[in-house]
């Protein structure tokens, strides 16, 4: 009986340290303790996927310098600018008067380099009739006014709202300059039927699994998609309707809030001008390769006509 | 072996009292680890309730109900929404509850019935393979992970419902509800089972004397026996359901409306928390609020599992006697 | 006359037996089935993840990082910080939870506050995992952290969502499991061996440590087990605690040793954690149509983990209770 029991003992200690070792290993497998010159970023989760296409093909460029780039949020980016912890910080909006003056009280300078433009989308599912909206409507869709598809010359179902969470920067966006375009008016908030999911993706999953659903989201989630409409938005009857998909051409039509309504401008923040390798890198996002990749990921390049 | 001398003596006593320090001091450790593991719910209590107060700061508390907006053209409106970054920002609870409870009733009622039937069938009916084969399937689906439960719901079940109860919205309060009983179902299950083994052997054996069939022995005496057991089982089933956050925050739909509509979205206390809790400014009203929802879901489930303690230990004195 | 109305009340007997049997058979026939229809939902859940994450899975999956956007590549840096978490959950959770069982079941047992401890880690047990979590952000990281960062003037370090964090949390989930299994454990060794040893002159430490934890190991190991599988399937505490959707880094840090450098897990990093990752794939991923294989592939090494893992726990009860009947001798 006392062997048996010291026999458990070893196989458990056996096992324990196999694990432990095998752990080791693993760890050691990624290591690499080549001198680097590395570049932190830090930020929107949004530009996050763009920023490791940066990274990737600058490195395969400059093999000397090791690009580590964390999402996690545009303000976690701010405040690892503050603290000094990354030397670029992804934020996906300018930063306000009283986050510059904190960043000034502590001795960082905060310098916004524009890197590319975003535009949000509004979509449906593929079998829908519509194929444009103007923004009284949308505003009237999203505001719990319009709850039929039937007013806006669809069938008579009833629309199911989508939208993201009040944490995004997007339910921001969208909530400015759609909802509250006008203003003098009061302050018009989302109907509270709308539903709330986690992610951009969640919204699109959604949208292509409901005939009657309605979403909107960053155009990355939505353009490569089969699945889904991206509608034209009218900024009033008179104007032409316009597709954010045109927009992301490499040469195409500069977006301009007066031609499309949602969009935002992504940034790469950075203490004081940028200098050594991290201006390299800048200069590299800016330039024509460093646009292509914006064209690929679904983003809208920044436009050589001159701003 | 007496010692020989004084010296020799000595030794022994340094030896004792040495031995008597080691042990004290293993005993203060002990205690130590024992009163941490003990009060650590009293602290978590204390905290919780410390963070929550604090909301009073910033909302009254009849603004956590509702809040009052003034309309130009149409005087007063009432509003119930929960929309803390809404101008003026709104804080009211009922939408939460009414979500949690339309989510973990509906849930906890499925459950129920299988749970108890499953319970039934593993105590008394299954053959000893048979039980030694379901037992442990049981015992592994109490542990699986919610968040593979909600994504299989979001993936398959969602279209499923849509399709079988022809539902408007796709992602609502019943999907969040079937996708809880499958977490729910295991634990009355496995808890019922427990409840009716713990019954004497002797009473099942005077019951068939008696000239009872099967089914009168388990409608007419071992269930009234485990009653408290079984009620216990699905009390904490509930909370269970209430408290549970992935597969809620991944298939309701996340709507915050006032309405009982078990096929419309509802949006849950415990959903509310996980979307919001991650980019709160810090001292806010918006975090106090939080810690107050989260506060409100901490007692609920508190009480619930005590009064199901009360109820297994009701059992317990029964059975024993 | 008396003839008829003996053969009538046979007549209601034998009808009254068929009605109990039927009823009993319909009844017995049904809770029969109902069982086997909800058994064989549940294993279709399992079995359907099992099916389509089958074709994804491989060793290349396990080890590799995320590639092209989410869609290529594995979830390895995901099972790494898995690891790492529960490794460092252990190291808080299970001293404490074990120290703690012994205490309660050998020093104070008989003491009136001994039931108050139980039943207070008993409704430890029944805490949502999402309050824990909301506990553990505002307690560890923002008060804790937040002070001992002001204490020590380390800028940002503690005071931020972390792997130390994060483990400690789960730690304070999984310790009600902890203790229960232990005191189980101890429960289940012999008092004879108890009065043995202090017969022998051992004290009440020496006879814990060399006569009853040994003994109890077995047990003690069974609840570490489902411990581990229990923080493995949890998210909602995590969410907030330092779980990142995608980190191109491991979180380890080198430790210098002169000659020597020893890769260790920096728990004061982000981490990627493998129920998290699930769910960031299904809501954040550029297109989660795409990435469904990889969903799936993940779900099902998930789900993999924990059925080893109590399968584990299972066979050390069994091997456990099979021990103590020899020691018992029946």
């Amino acid at each position: 009986m006392y062997k048996n029991k010291s026999k458990i003992n070893t196989y458990t200690f056996g096992l324990f340290l196999i694990a432990l070792i095998s752990f080791a290993i693993y760890s050691c497998r990624v290591d690499n303790t080549v001198q680097k010159d590395v570049i932190r970023i830090k930020g929107s989760d949004t530009m996050l996927n763009l920023s490791l296409m940066w990274a990737e093909k600058f490195m395969q460029e400059n093999s000397r310098t090791s690009i580590q780039v964390s999402g996690g949020g545009s303000e976690t980016g701010l405040a690892a600018l503050l603290n000094g912890s990354v030397k670029v910080a992804n934020i996906s909006r300018s930063l306000t008067g009283n986050e510059i003056q904190t960043a000034l009280k502590k001795g960082v300078e905060p310098v916004a380099n524009m890197v590319a433009e975003d535009a949000i989308v509004i979509a449906v599912h593929i079998a829908n009739k519509i194929d444009s909206l103007t923004v009284a409507e949308l505003k009237k869709i999203y505001s719990g006014h319009i709850k039929n598809w039937k007013e806006v010359g669809g069938d008579n179902k009833r629309i199911i709202l989508y939208g993201r969470e009040k944490s995004s920067g997007t339910y921001e966006i969208f909530r400015n300059s759609i909802l509250n375009e006008a203003a003098d008016s009061s302050f018009i908030d989302y109907y509270a039927g709308m539903k709330v999911l986690q992610g951009t993706a969640a919204i699109a999953e959604a949208v292509a699994n409901d005939k009657f659903g309605i979403g909107f989201g960053g155009m990355g989630y939505f353009a490569s998609r089969k699945d889904v409409k991206v509608l034209s938005i009218k900024i009033n009857n008179i104007t032409k309707a316009v597709s954010p998909l045109k927009f992301t051409s490499l040469y195409g039509h500069p977006i301009h809030p007066n031609n499309y309504p949602l969009s935002r401008k992504l940034y790469c923040y950075t203490n004081g001008k940028p200098q050594g390798d991290v201006k390299k890198f800048i200069d590299f996002i800016v330039s024509s390769n460093g646009q292509k990749i914006v064209e690929q990921m679904e983003f809208i390049p920044l436009t050589f006509s001159g701003e | 072996m007496l010692p020989e001398s004084n010296n020799e003596l000595l030794k022994t006593s340094t030896v004792l009292n040495k031995k008597n320090f080691i042990e004290k001091s293993f005993e203060y450790f002990l205690k130590i680890n024992g009163i941490i593991a003990g009060a650590l719910i009293l602290f978590i209590f204390l905290f919780m309730i410390n963070e929550a107060v604090q909301v009073l700061n910033y909302i009254t508390p009849e603004n956590l109900l509702y809040i009052k907006l003034d309309n130009k053209s149409a005087g007063d409106i009432f509003s119930f929404d929960w929309s803390p970054t809404s101008n003026p920002p709104k804080y009211s609870i009922l939408p939460l509850l009414l979500g949690s409870f339309l989510t973990a009733i509906p849930a906890c009622l499925i459950s129920a019935f299988l749970g108890l039937i499953l319970g039934v069938y593993l105590s008394e009916i299954a053959s000893a393979f048979s039980r030694n084969l379901i037992k442990p399937v049981i015992e592994v689906f109490t542990g699986i992970p919610t968040v593979v439960v909600g994504f299989i719901t979001l993936v398959v079940a969602a279209n499923f419902i849509q399709d079988v109860f022809g539902t408007v919205s796709r992602l609502n309060a019943l999907l969040a509800a079937f996708g809880l009983s499958t977490i729910v179902i295991p634990i009355i299950a496995s808890l019922t089972d427990d409840a009716l083994r713990s019954i004497p052997e002797d009473i099942r054996m005077a019951s068939y004397a008696l000239g009872a069939s099967k089914w009168q022995t388990i409608s007419t005496v071992l269930i009234p026996t485990a009653i408290n057991g079984i009620s216990a089982s699905v009390l904490i089933g509930f909370s269970r359901a209430i408290g549970e956050t992935m597969i809620v925050l991944m298939v309701s739909g996340n709507a915050a409306v006032i309405s009982v509509d078990l096929f419309g979205s509802v949006r849950t206390i415990s959903a509310t928390i996980a979307a919001e809790l991650g980019q709160v400014s810090i001292n806010s009203q918006h975090y106090y609020a939080l810690f107050f929802i989260g506060f409100l879901l901490f007692v609920f489930t508190l009480l619930i599992n005590l009064l199901a303690e009360l109820m297994l230990d009701k059992m317990k004195r029964k059975v024993n006697i | 006359m008396e003839f008829f109305k003996s053969i009538y009340s046979w007549y209601r007997v034998l009808k009254d037996y068929r009605r109990i049997s039927v009823t009993n058979d319909l009844a017995i026939n049904f809770i029969r089935i109902m069982s086997i229809v909800t058994i064989t939902l549940l294993l279709a859940i399992v079995g359907f993840i099992a099916v389509n994450g089958m074709q994804v899975l491989s060793w290349d999956f396990i080890f590799s990082p995320p590639k092209n956007n989410f869609t290529e590549g594995g979830i390895g840096p995901a099972i790494f910080g898995t690891i790492s978490v529960v490794l460092l959950m252990i190291f808080f959770a299970v001293p404490l939870g074990v120290f703690a069982a012994i205490y309660i079941n050998e020093y104070i047992f008989d003491k009136w506050y001994s039931r108050i401890i139980t039943v207070s880690i008993h409704t430890l047990a029944g805490v949502p995992s999402i309050v824990i979590g909301l506990f553990g952000f505002g307690f560890f990281v923002l008060f804790l952290g937040r002070n001992l960062d002001e204490l020590l003037n380390t800028g940002l370090l503690f005071g931020k969502p972390a792997m130390l964090w994060a483990s400690i949390t789960l730690g304070i989930l999984v310790l009600p499991l902890i203790i229960f299994t232990t005191i189980e454990a101890l429960k289940s060794v012999p008092e004879d061996h108890r009065n043995a040893a202090l017969g022998l002159g051992a004290t009440k430490w020496e006879m814990i440590s060399k006569v009853v934890l040994p003994q109890a190991r077995p047990g003690i190991l069974t609840g570490i087990i489902l411990s581990i599988s229990k923080a493995v399937s949890e998210t909602a505490p995590v969410l907030f605690l330092g779980c990142a959707f995608f980190l191109p880094e491991l979180p380890v840090t080198n430790l210098n040793f002169g000659a020597f450098v020893i890769p260790m897990i920096n728990p004061s990093e982000q981490f990627m954690y493998l129920s998290y990752h699930i769910f960031a794939l299904a809501t954040q991923s550029t297109n989660p149509t795409v990435t469904l294989p990889l969903q799936y592939g993940t779900a099902l090494v998930l789900i993999l983990t924990i059925v080893l893992l109590n399968i584990f726990a299972i066979l050390f009860r069994y091997k456990f209770t099979k021990t103590f009947e020899k020691v018992r001798g029946y």
